[in-house]
């Protein structure tokens, strides 16, 4: 039974914005950081690591062999589905809501 | 230096994992005040959360591990302070004839009552808590909490109903 990415609760963001920087290629948890800093969001590595965490318990991440300590991690195919899924719903909520302040 | 008491935070199991990667993050950080609540609560999490990283699914089914757990601590500290009180309060006070009288709970509706038995129970539940997420058998040990629960929980229930109305009687 796989989970849908919102009731992950407050680690929805931090696990959204993991999933997008993964989608542009692996990354390890300091590049995931500065790729959600170019997002415009501070991520904490203690959030970073708990959303990771989750992510991977999932099955939506995996992570690859590293060469040092900084582990990089990729995202599975059904990362990207449910990645899909989530940016398809927040762009519906995005025109639907730029659609009501046009009409007001 | 901060850095490793930083991780050492975290369960031991967590740490296994994660550890070295969660280290160098942090070696490549300036360890603001922001940082270090972040990763306090980060360890908070995972030690509240153990299924988060590796059984979750397990954990977050109706009856299991948190609902159970809490259970236990709010009922475990009552049955032990309720018996104290009981024995104390009779033993230096007065000796009931009747059996229904003995094991009527004295104070329970005072402050005083309430306020080692909160403490009881925030410390019983954090101290089951961290056991949990240290043990390394996830699923083995969810089961094992769950009749250990249940049992707390029917116990418990019993002894504190059969407190409460004794109380209100008398």
């Amino acid at each position: 039974m796989t989970r849908s990415l919102d009731e992950l609760g407050r680690f929805l963001e931090p696990a959204l914005l993991i999933l997008v920087g993964l989608a542009e290629g692996p990354k390890h948890g300091y590049a995931l950081m500065e790729s959600a800093q170019s997002q415009g969001v501070r991520l904490g590595p203690g959030t970073l690591y708990a959303a990771l965490a989750r992510l991977e318990g999932e099955g939506w991440i995996e992570a690859l062999e590293s060469t040092d300590r900084r582990r990089p991690y990729r995202l599975t195919e059904q990362g990207r589905t449910h990645l899909g899924g989530e940016l398809a719903r927040l762009r519906r909520v995005v025109r639907t809501g730029l659609r009501a302040l046009e009409a007001t | 230096m901060r850095t490793r008491l930083l991780v050492r935070l975290y369960p031991r199991a967590w740490r296994a994992r994660y550890g070295e990667e969660f280290a160098a993050v942090l070696a490549e950080r300036r360890l603001s005040p922001r940082t270090v609540i972040d990763v306090i609560a980060g360890a908070a999490d995972a030690h509240l959360h153990p299924g988060g990283w590796h059984h979750e699914r397990v954990a977050a089914k109706p009856g299991s591990r948190p609902v159970m757990l809490a259970t236990s601590a709010l009922l475990v500290p009552a049955f032990a302070y309720w018996l104290a009180v009981v024995i104390l309060h009779r033993t230096v006070h007065t000796w009931p004839q009747s059996a229904e009288r003995f094991f009527a709970l004295p104070g329970l509706r005072q402050a005083w009552y309430w306020g080692p038995y909160l403490a009881g129970a925030i410390a019983t539940f954090a101290l089951v808590r961290v056991r949990v997420a240290w043990e390394p058998d996830g699923l083995a040990g969810t089961i094992r909490i769950r009749v250990r629960s249940a049992y707390v929980l029917v116990l418990g229930a019993s002894i504190l109903i059969g407190a409460l109305t004794s109380d209100f009687r008398g």
